[in-house]
């Protein structure tokens, strides 16, 4: 009888997954549309975004640079700067797939290379006795990092050349190792450079603690404020200014109110509640939000199995805004596939 | 060039307490052990949480002592008790510093994952600011008098603790742990012990350069256990000729120094600091192969003349023959 | 003050149980060594010599039976707790001393053997004067080289620098693991020679395990012969000072009912 019995089991078994899978199914899904900080994690779950470009963020540096070697602008009044020029793009399938309808004025909009145009004067840079020193402290080599530089150098030997000046340029990199930071840092300061320029946060701490005179430009730093780099955004406050690398939250918020093509919107802010880097985006958020009038709804998660809970958090809201966060980046498919419903 | 030799010079005594530390575990205790990356930025960490939470700077790094001391422990419980083995006990430990390093800086901040505490607002609260301006020298100077004074007084005490009893049963027990037990020492506690130091002075170095550099970072640890071993190799190749415990560890101090001014010459005199790391490989190979390049060097010379007095017989003997 | 100093009970061992390499290396073994006993214990290889050597100072914990010292039993001690008992020396000179260490470091562990190690200073000048004179007593001129390091003695004065670290505080036994085995002929003599006087000098409970079965009929007033993780032949006082190495080997056949096969201790 043994036999017999086993394989009814079997038929039971399977009738009951079978039952199981068919009755999952596909929810409705959600179908939201999210707006993310960052491009990466757009592509995959976003519909439409402005993109930080490294480049931009260089010229920009060597803009405030120049300013301080050939205008003699005080660096503690010069406020913290962030990207000139973001890109837009936009995210075309995932907007079908979630059933929505991006408005031309927007599609216009979309640039495929926001990077600035700028001419680098090889004259005006030499290797040794120019009008200016300026000594430039990376801390890895790494594709944004090694565009914010270059882009440095672009713009500063065009605003030397049109001052009819040279500069000497000391780049140097930290090869990813904090230690290397301070040395650096330091034998610029016993070189008595003009300037110095820093691209990441440590490599800037380094440099503000090595000297309290020599003026210094950073790059790459998302939270000056909290850095200890400045004291204020408006106001630096000592002899650092620079460029922030956060991504135009502002704008970005702004993006969703023209996607959605009202007034009164609602947005969902949704990020990781234990990254600094997602909170002080949210709280630029809400600032932006209160300031333009949307209303919004904060929803915090601890790790991706809170994604779920936060979708039926902010069912209702008109669209989701997600800051650049390392946890949500990592699970930005499953933010997608639970958008569109289903797991 | 002078400010960037003494700086040079000022960060390579904050690495030699480092040093220090990594020679007990290596050398002495001959055990690997690579809790090092993870304990100097417990160290720092530490000692930037207090700082903000404004408490004296001096009794921070004495905090950041012990708390290195307890690092070392817990290492030296995973190999005692658990039997891993020494590389991976420090790993395990090493690994599990990241996520309690980030607890403790966002203890400062109050918000969660903060990987990067910064003391410049707090500029005028750590040690090296309070020497300053006790001292009324400037940046450079003040660090280096500190550091000096903070070198010294570490490797005396060191130098006196060896001495003791459990000094010795330390030293023993690297040397040869069979004999200690049969000699009624316990070698699961004098490991421990060893291990307490040398991470206890890991952790303080951390707290010094935290001060010095101004900021605490999560992977400000990268790298330091390479710069450890190199400031020993070179100590010891420079001053092998000495037997003494004393120049032993004067030796470890000299090797940080040399080891952090060559790197500041290196930047300094335009090398591009990408090749940095090979110069490191560099620096240390000549270090390590400098007793078989003079050994070679003199054998070679007295194969020369062996041969020349040979010839000269042979020549001298052809002429009378 | 017990007549019997070291007593085994029914003590067993087995190496990697319940695999491929399964060995029992002592087998229910028993012996009463008393006070002022100098036992040589001779075997072919694997015989158990070392084992049991071993499971008296605490290397391994034994499997079955009870090891008990001067009334106290240890069985269940580890092996740096049980060490303050027993002076040993092992076959390997390496292994008993600290070569990177000088020689009065090494003997001022000894001296320690047993004791708290406290932050008290590692060797006092009283100490110094103390080790100069047990030193000069083994006339190898050690006591004038008491600073170097022990690396750059001999393999024979490494052994008989540990064999006063040994006894420098008095054992309640002295183990000896084939502590001339590693040595030339006329070292290995001198070394034989001195193990001798300080014995007698002090009346020390030995056990000398060794290869050398003339040196085990010449030293002691007591033979053990294992085989197979057992003790298969005793012989004490009289009967033992009249063995030869014959009537030795003719004993082992008839009472293991095989051919003693060890070349090491035929042909030494």
């Amino acid at each position: 009888m043994k036999p017999k019995i086993s394989r009814v089991l079997i038929c039971i078994l399977v009738g009951i997954i079978l039952l199981g899978l068919t009755s999952c199914g596909r929810e409705a899904g959600y179908n939201i549309p999210i707006v993310c900080g960052e491009t990466n994690m757009n592509n995959a779950c976003g519909i439409a975004t402005y993109g930080v470009n490294y480049y931009n963020l260089g010229v920009k540096a060597g803009d405030m640079a120049a300013d301080i070697l050939l205008e003699g602008a005080d660096v503690s009044k010069m406020p913290v700067q962030f990207d000139p020029n973001p890109a837009l793009s936009v995210n075309t399938a995932v907007a079908e797939e979630i059933g929505f309808k991006i408005p031309e004025g927007v599609l216009a909009k979309v640039t495929d290379d926001s990077t600035l145009d700028v001419t680098r004067v090889d004259s005006a840079i030499v290797s040794s006795g120019g009008d200016f020193t300026v000594g430039i402290l990376q801390l890895v080599q790494h594709v944004a990092l090694d565009e914010a530089n270059r882009g440095f150098q672009d713009q500063l030997s065009v605003r030397m050349a049109a001052a009819g000046k040279t500069v000497t340029i000391l780049s140097e990199n930290a090869a990813g190792e904090q230690s290397n930071n301070i040395t650096i840092a330091e034998t610029f300061v016993g070189m008595k450079v003009d300037l110095i320029y820093t691209i990441a946060t440590s490599s800037s701490q380094a440099a503000a603690a090595a000297t309290e005179e020599i003026p210094i430009v950073f790059c790459a730093v998302t939270n000056p404020i909290e850095a200890g780099l400045v004291e204020s955004l408006e106001t630096p406050g000592r002899n650092v200014t620079g460029v922030s690398d956060i991504n135009p939250v502002a704008d970005q918020i702004d993006l969703i109110a023209e996607l959605l093509g009202k007034e009164k919107i609602t947005i969902g802010l949704l990020y990781t509640a234990s990254e600094t880097n997602s909170e002080y985006q949210i709280r630029l958020a809400k600032q932006h939000c209160e300031a333009k009038g949307y209303s919004y709804v904060v929803k915090g998660i601890n790790d991706l199995n809170d994604i779920q809970n936060a979708f039926i958090a902010l069912k209702d809201v008109d669209a989701i805004y997600i800051p650049t966060d390392n946890v949500l980046a990592s699970g930005a498919a499953t933010v997608h596939s639970i958008n569109i419903g289903g797991q | 060039m002078l400010d960037t030799l003494l700086a040079g010079v000022c960060q390579g005594l904050i690495w030699a307490v480092l040093a220090l530390g990594v020679y007990i575990s290596f050398r002495i205790l001959d055990f690997a052990d690579l809790t090092c990356e993870g304990c100097i930025t417990l160290g720092a960490s530490i000692s930037a949480l207090l700082i903000w939470k404004e408490l004296n700077p001096f009794l921070s790094v004495l905090v950041a002592f012990l708390a290195g001391s307890i690092a070392g422990t817990v290492t030296g419980l995973l190999n005692t008790k658990l039997k891993i083995p020494p590389i991976l006990s420090g790993i395990l430990t090493m690994i599990s510093l990241y996520s309690i390093n980030i607890h403790i800086m966002s203890l400062a901040t109050g918000t969660g994952g903060t990987a990067n505490l910064s003391l410049l607002t707090f500029r005028g609260n750590t040690a090296y600011a309070q020497v300053a301006s006790l001292l009324g020298l400037g940046r450079v100077y003040s660090s280096l008098i500190f550091g000096v004074v903070v070198v010294l007084a570490v490797s005396g005490v060191l130098y006196w603790f060896f001495g003791t009893e459990l000094g010795c049963a330390i030293r023993a027990t690297g040397a040869n742990a069979t004999m200690c037990r049969s000699q009624g020492i316990n070698t699961d506690l004098t490991k421990l012990c060893g291990l307490a130091l040398s991470n206890g002075l890991i952790a303080t170095s951390g707290a010094l350069l935290c001060q010095y550099q101004n900021y605490a970072d999560v992977n400000m640890g990268v790298g330091s256990i390479i710069i450890g071993l190199a400031s020993i190799i070179i100590g010891e190749t420079l001053f092998m000729k000495f037997q003494n415990f004393y120049m032993k560890l004067t030796g470890v101090i000299l090797g940080a120094v040399i080891y952090r001014v060559v790197v500041a010459f290196v930047i300094y005199s335009g090398m591009p600091s990408t090749d940095l790391k090979i110069m490191t490989a560099g620096i240390v190979t000549v270090a390590l192969a400098l007793p078989t390049i003079q050994k070679s060097i003199a054998s070679s010379r007295l194969f020369k003349k062996a041969r020349r007095r040979e010839n000269g017989r042979r020549e001298g003997g052809g002429e009378n023959g | 003050m017990a007549e019997i100093m070291l007593e085994l009970r029914s003590v067993s061992k087995t190496f990697n149980p319940g695999t491929v390499n399964e060995k029992k290396a002592i087998d229910r073994v028993s012996l009463n060594v008393r006070r002022g006993d100098f036992i040589t214990i001779i075997g072919g290889n694997g015989a158990g010599k070392s084992t049991l050597i071993n499971a008296i100072t605490g290397v391994f914990q034994i499997d079955e039976g009870e090891i008990i010292l001067d009334g106290a039993d240890i069985t269940g001690l580890p092996e740096h707790k049980r060490a303050k008992h027993f002076g040993r020396v092992f076959q390997d000179p390496m292994l008993g001393t600290a070569p990177n260490m000088a020689i009065e470091e090494n003997l001022a562990l000894a001296y320690r053997r047993g004791k708290r190690h406290s932050l008290r200073w590692g060797i006092t000048s009283r100490e110094r004067a103390f080790y100069r004179e047990q030193l000069r007593q083994l006339e190898l001129g050690l006591e004038e080289r008491m600073t170097q390091k022990v690396g750059l003695l001999s393999g024979g004065q490494r052994q008989a620098l540990t064999l006063l670290m040994a006894t420098l505080i008095r054992p309640d036994v002295l183990l000896l693991d084939e502590h001339t085995a590693a040595l030339d002929p006329k070292t290995a003599e001198k070394v034989l020679k001195i193990t001798e006087e300080l014995v007698r000098k002090d009346n020390l409970t030995t056990l000398m395990v060794t290869h050398n079965m003339k040196n085990a009929i010449e030293y002691g007033n007591r033979l053990i012969m294992m085989n197979d993780g057992r003790i298969i032949l005793d012989i004490d006082g009289e009967e033992k000072k009249k063995l030869t190495v014959e009537m030795l080997l003719e004993k082992f056949s008839r009472v293991s009912g095989s051919e003693f096969t060890s070349d090491r201790a035929l042909l030494s």
